[in-house]
């Protein structure tokens, strides 16, 4: 196994390091729940075993036909990315639509009673 | 025959108590959604003798509308009327409104600025309004000169099986290709448009192209 660590593989070993702990703070405080605490342990823990061990992606990176270990790291950040937003917007768009129901519940509710005093 | 007016109104407290008044010489009951409003506009409609809902937080026009629909439903009206709380509306054209609705048997009866006098709408609305009834006449394969016009009469039978998703001004546009594509007969007819000189409100360029993208991407 390669142990030869690029300086981008220490930031990025470094921040996996510091958000593992943080997540795990997280959880113990009842911030995040159970399912949400294992997907970014998980993910963190890739993050720092790609940034100490890169031989790990090496043979993809190459196997993908890209120049450097960084462009596959950028590449699948971004995709990553994406994915997430769209899950974001998503549970927000759900959680408008629960606001507005909430709200115009209220608001009907409120009337009801004031016509009936 | 209960005619209810609903009047979605945002920060209106200079001009809603004068639309109530005038509004219910011609309907049996107002009701004023204030949509979150940091002003008096809740007690100015109360004191006008309307009755209000209250949004806790600003929704939007659509959702304002929506909870006064479903309000007039539990009131068991036969027509709503919907008009803007900021005094762009007359009241004094509801009964040729519910004359349309009545005599020409139709189930919806719009209003349109550019049928009447457009004189002191701002030129950047006219070129939007223009542009966005374009956009919603091809979506609904119908000629409608003002699509974003707020000042409607409905029949019990449209506004009890039609309640718009949409929270914000993309709902005029969106309830129009449902009523047009649920074969309801509907009517445009000229209405009186007041633009204050300091105030204007309504459809910006942000909702401009909002309702764009919905007429194109809404699947009725």
């Amino acid at each position: 196994m390669d142990f030869i660590i690029e300086p981008y593989g220490i930031v990025a070993a470094a921040l996996a390091a510091f958000f593992f702990f943080f997540t795990i703070r997280q959880y113990i405080k009842g911030k995040i729940r159970i399912h949400i605490f294992v997907f970014w342990e998980i993910l963190w823990i890739i993050l720092f075993l790609t940034g100490i061990f890169p031989s790990i992606y090496m043979s993809i990176v190459k196997y993908l036909g890209m120049a450097t270990p960084i462009h596959f790291v950028t590449t699948f950040s971004i995709i990553f990315l994406f994915i997430f937003i769209f899950m974001i917007y998503q549970k927000i768009n759900e959680l408008e639509k629960k606001i507005v129901e909430i709200v115009q519940y209220l608001a009907i509710s409120e009337s009801e009673n004031e016509n009936k005093e | 025959m209960k005619v209810i007016c609903i009047i979605p109104s945002f920060n209106e407290e200079k001009t809603i108590k004068g639309v109530i008044n005038r509004a219910s010489q011609y309907c049996d009951s107002i009701i004023v959604v204030n949509d979150g409003s940091q002003d008096e506009t809740n007690r100015e409609a109360k004191n006008a003798g309307a009755t209000v809902a209250n949004h806790l937080i600003n929704l939007g026009t659509g959702a304002a509308l929506s909870t006064g629909l479903k309000i007039a439903i539990r009131e068991k009206a036969d027509i709503v009327v919907t008009m803007d709380g900021d005094g762009q509306h007359d009241p004094n054209d509801i009964p040729m409104l519910l004359r349309y609705l009545i005599e020409d048997k139709v189930d919806i009866v719009l209003g349109s600025r550019f049928l009447g006098n457009i004189k002191s709408m701002p030129f950047y609305k006219k070129i939007g309004n223009r542009f966005l009834s374009i956009i919603t006449s091809m979506r609904c394969g119908k000629k409608i000169t003002d699509s974003q016009c707020g000042f409607r009469a409905y029949s019990a039978k449209v506004f009890k099986s039609i309640i718009h998703d949409s929270t914000d001004y993309t709902w005029a546009s969106e309830f129009l290709i449902r009523v047009i594509s649920s074969d309801y007969k509907w009517i445009e007819v000229p209405i009186k448009t007041i633009y204050p000189k300091k105030r204007i409100k309504g459809t910006g360029l942000i909702d401009g192209i909002k309702i764009f993208m919905k007429m194109i991407l809404y699947k009725s």
